[in-house]
């Protein structure tokens, strides 16, 4: 490890110790049994459990302590689980030359076979070996010298597939999960298949420190998923819909750990959509505090200038000037709000991405001050802070709004009297005990390792309650995730009308955050395109079908596989990008062309396009 | 900033100066700028400062400075977005293949992988996301230029310690001895990877996972042969595309016996917003349907004729003329793992074929009565013990 950075050494060695991923099968375990690389199943590994393979039932509470990876065959008669050792090559020699060919072979069927079931079965029973059985078939075959190589290889593999069973162990991850579903039951997951799956998660930009919206109606498939590849930090909040809960089975069979579930919240799509409306309302009201404290600021000051000149200005003369202030304060506010409402009678989809309204009205200021400014006001949980206009200042980094916010709030004990909450730190690099009974809600969203170990009561309660870690989110929890914003969405329920609850779910999520819908059906993804494209809600968009292809690779007979074992189809995807509700234009603005759908490359403006100005 | 972070305050996310920025300006043009407070972003419809864009939510609709009229989207980098506007330095790796590279090497947080060549560092940074906060990605590259290149991005796009670029012809040397048995995942894009497969061996731990990018088929029988000799299973080779569709409102005519009318009509209301037209559409349906409901015989005939305008506009989707044929074949593999005798031999009996229900059953009976918590928090139908 020497020229390892010592960063990433130390890295990898704390990665060791909260997530210790053994290299044994413990009990409780789920497994994903691949039996010659054909068939694959998912067990639960119990002390009694029983499963099948091949023709066989077995114990898997044997495979207790068998290393995962690893490869038994099971004996001929099925009694024992005899371990692979050494790994011996399968791929046979290059074949140059095919001398022989099909030309006087007759398909006679059991004739051409000398032993008999019988003789099969008595030699099964003395215990020879697999092997041994099938070089008997082969020298008892009287049309097997005729075949070809490459013939007499499919020969003995058809025959070690019916006379030996070779049992792989395989940890689950989200696409051997996938390809269980998909192979066994296609239906309970729409048809999704890995390779769509492994899209939808590397398209919605889902990994540590994501803040996902999930809605999942594949058996739970895609928040075992994304709790992979979370791997305990940032949230992942399950969104179900009318009433009942999202399904979350397939977290248990990727074997995930407490730590890797605490990201899951659940939450139904009513709750998140009213949590995003008082948060909206008090953004409001706040704004229009602060406005009045401008202006009544702003008023004091220039009385002050008054009395302090030798001149002295007659007070209603500042009353002109705080008039003039108020317009232009609120006409950006009235800007956006034509807009909204233009929007609205145009039937087209209005979106606002999740942004309180005081921001909205930031994006219409072009000076950076007064944004900084507003921001700094919200506190953690939404609520709004009453406070001065801010002094100029530089842009800040997260730590330095942080001080701010704290600066601030200092200043505003001062003046105010009034008892403040101090804001706790959410950096990862924080790790801190709760400052007051909110705090533990706080960092329940964003499980850092360090943080887990100091022990957070709510969430040991719930896991030893049998919930393993995923709990409802209460509406201060919602809040606070809106207000930091969702940056990445994945909406997996074909059921719902794409357009339908693509209008609900967009203006949940943060600016700038991409989205993916998976649906069975082209439909409804091309028709919430075209809705979305003419309301510019979102840019990006593509409606796109993965396609896959396994291949046989052996020397001399390379060629894809005969039977489409991917099926004919995994879904289809559709994936956009959110926008911020645009703030108002300088007139006459510039027709730029369509922000909305893009084609493949190089496809040309297509008529009818013009988006919406 | 390329990839997740975690929240530091309320509110969306800020840009801040020396911010990776992408730039949308239409579908076609999207490019990446770093933020620089003295910087300029001119295009054909306007100049724009950097600094007014500082502070500013991504995902924000900017203007250009007057007299121009323009404006472009800000949108936040995300590893695909970087793939998608990424200087090409040599042939990238685009998001279908990268999907599944990083799915069947089971990438995960805190994972360590090792990929050769670097190229233009558009799997990298996918590489990286998937094994962030705290795994490694050792990437090597074997032209000094494109090397230090990759380096410099690595850094600028904050992955620092996340990721370690060096400069090395894995071909001839393989990985350095330092990164035997400490990797948990090998990727290779190169001309000769089988040459590359012992030292992958070495370095890959017991159940890791190997993938080799390859365009030719060639390439890969020659690859697949080394995996066998040199203790690798359960070797797959797919190939994977994606078929994009473009999708637009089609005026479609349901009277073929009427004359050129229609086609105009069509013409002129698909100028307009598609939006527009399906409400205007939906009003003149309410108002047809409205007329025929009160009329008389004669009105309801003419009712009737003005309701069918003779075409209808539907949205539809086809797929994209342009389209990928082939980028290259992806070949899987696992480090072999030795297994080891297991403590009790209490195998199964055997069941004839036609038992093989009843069996199932008694399978599932037996596991159940257990009473394993586990087991009786089965709802997926998926696992033993649920009539699989």
């Amino acid at each position: 490890m020497a020229a390892m950075p010592a960063a990433a050494a130390a890295a990898v060695a704390a990665a060791a110790a909260p997530q210790q991923q053994l290299d044994t099968i413990q009990e409780g375990d789920h497994v994903i049994f691949d039996e010659h690389g054909e068939k694959k199943s998912i067990h639960a590994i119990t002390r009694n459990g029983l499963a099948k393979v091949g023709k066989f039932r077995i114990g898997v509470g044997q495979l207790i302590g068998a290393p995962w990876g690893s490869t038994y065959k099971l004996a001929v008669d099925g009694s024992r689980l005899l371990p692979v050792t050494e790994h011996e090559p399968v791929l046979g020699p290059a074949v140059d030359e095919i001398d022989k060919d099909n030309a006087t072979l007759v398909d006679a069927n059991q004739r051409n076979q000398g032993l008999t079931s019988a003789d099969i079965a008595a030699m099964a029973a003395s215990g020879k070996a697999g092997e041994d059985i099938i070089a008997a078939l082969c020298s008892n075959s009287a049309t097997f010298e005729g075949k070809t190589e490459f013939a007499q290889e499919k020969y003995k593999r058809r025959k070690a597939r019916k006379y030996t069973t070779s049992l792989s162990l395989r940890r689950p991850t989200s696409w051997g999960l996938c390809e269980v579903m998909f192979d066994k039951a296609p239906a309970g997951i729409w048809n999704l298949r890995p390779d769509s799956l492994s899209l939808l998660l590397s398209l919605a930009n889902v990994a540590a420190h994501s803040r996902t919206l999930l809605l999942d109606n594949c058996q739970g498939l895609l928040a075992a998923a994304c709790a992979e590849r979370m791997c305990g930090h940032g949230v992942l909040c399950c969104v179900g819909t009318g009433g009942k809960a999202p399904a979350l089975s397939g977290l248990r069979q990727l074997n995930l750990g407490q730590q890797q579930r605490a990201v899951v919240c659940m939450a139904q799509l009513t709750d998140v959509q009213q949590a995003a409306e008082r948060l909206r309302a008090r953004g409001e009201q706040q704004q229009q505090q602060e406005q009045q404290q401008q202006q009544e600021q702003q008023q004091q000051q220039q009385q002050v200038q008054a009395n302090g000149s030798s001149q002295g200005q007659p007070a209603p003369g500042n009353k002109p000037a705080a008039a003039a202030a108020d317009p232009a304060a609120a006409a950006p506010m009235a800007v956006d709000g034509e807009e909204d409402s233009a929007a609205a009678a145009a039937g087209g989809v209005t979106v606002t991405a999740g942004v309180p309204v005081a921001a909205a009205a930031a994006v219409a200021a072009v000076h950076e001050d007064e944004v900084l400014a507003l921001y700094d006001n919200i506190a953690e949980d939404g609520s709004a802070e009453q406070e001065q206009p801010k002094k100029k200042k530089r842009r800040s980094s997260g730590r330095n709004q942080q001080q701010q916010q704290q600066q601030q709030q200092q200043q505003q004990q001062q003046q105010q009297g009034e008892e403040q909450r101090q804001p706790d730190p959410q950096e990862a690099a924080a790790a801190v005990g709760p400052a007051d009974g909110k705090q533990p809600q706080q960092q329940q969203l964003e499980q850092q390792p360090e943080q887990q170990q100091q022990g957070q009561p709510e969430q040991q309660a719930a896991a030893e309650a049998g919930t393993r870690g995923s709990y409802t989110a209460s509406p201060e929890q919602l809040e606070s995730l809106l207000g930091q914003g969702f940056n990445s969405c994945i909406i997996a329920a074909p059921r719902l009308h794409t357009a339908s609850i693509l209008q609900q779910v967009l203006p949940l999520l943060a600016p700038s955050t991409p989205f993916v819908v998976f649906s069975p059906w082209q439909q409804p993804l091309a028709e919430a395109m075209a809705q979305l494209t003419a309301s510019k809600a979102a840019l990006m968009l593509q409606l796109q079908e993965s396609w896959m292809r396994p291949y046989q690779v052996l020397p001399g007979r390379t060629h894809p596989l005969m039977n489409m074992t991917t099926g004919g189809t995994g879904g289809y995807i559709l994936s956009g990008t959110t926008v911020a509700p645009a703030g108002p234009e300088p007139s006459g603005g510039q027709e730029q062309g369509s922000a909305g759908s893009r084609g493949g490359g190089r496809g040309g403006r297509r008529g009818g396009k013009r988006g919406r100005r | 900033m390329v990839l997740p972070q975690a929240a530091t305050g309320p509110g969306p996310k800020l840009i801040q100066e020396g911010d990776l920025v992408v730039v949308y300006e239409s579908y076609n043009a999207i490019k990446a700028v770093y933020v620089d407070k003295k910087g300029q972003y001119a295009n054909r419809f306007g100049n724009f400062q950097h600094k007014d864009w500082v502070g500013q939510p991504y995902g924000s609709r900017v203007h250009c400075r007057p007299p121009g009229r323009g404006w472009v989207y800000l949108l936040a980098p995300t590893a695909e977005l970087w793939t998608q506007v990424l200087r090409h330095r040599t042939q990238i790796l685009y998001v279908a293949d990268i999907s599944l590279v990083i799915a069947n090497l089971a990438l995960t947080p805190g994972k360590v992988v090792l990929e050769s060549g670097t190229g233009s560092g558009s799997l990298t940074h996918s590489l990286a996301r998937a094994v962030a906060p705290h795994g490694h990605v050792h990437t090597f590259d074997f032209h000094q230029l494109r090397a230090d290149e990759a380096r410099a991005e690595f850094d600028r796009h904050g992955l620092t310690g996340l990721v370690t670029g060096g400069h090395r012809n894995i071909e001839e040397q393989g990985f350095p001895q330092e990164l035997h048995g400490q990797a948990d995942a090998v990727f290779l894009d190169l001309p000769g990877p089988w040459r590359v497969v012992p030292s992958a061996a070495a370095c890959i731990r017991p159940g890791g996972n190997f993938c080799s990018f390859s365009p030719c088929i060639e390439q890969v029988q020659r690859t697949c042969e080394a995996l066998d000799q040199h203790g690798f299973t359960d070797i797959r080779t797919l190939e994977v595309l994606l078929r994009t569709y473009e999708v637009s409102t089609e005026t479609l005519h349901t009277n073929a016996a009427q004359t050129q009318q229609p086609n105009k009509q069509g013409k002129k209301r698909s100028r307009g917003a598609a939006a527009a037209a399906a409400a205007a559409d939906e009003a003149a349906a309410d108002a047809a349907a409205a007329d025929a409901a009160a009329a008389d015989g004669s009105e309801a005939a003419a009712a009737a004729a003005a309701a069918d305008p003779g075409f209808l506009r539907q949205v539809l989707a086809k797929p994209c003329m342009d389209a990928r044929g082939h980028t290259g074949y992806l070949t899987f593999a696992r480090r072999f793992v030795a297994a080891v005798a297991l403590d009790n031999g209490s195998g199964g009996s055997s069941d004839a074929e036609e038992e093989e229900d009843a069996g199932e059953q008694q399978a599932g009976v037996a596991a159940a009565a257990d009473g394993e918590e586990r087991q009786q928090h089965t709802d997926s139908a998926y696992e033993s013990g649920a009539g699989i």
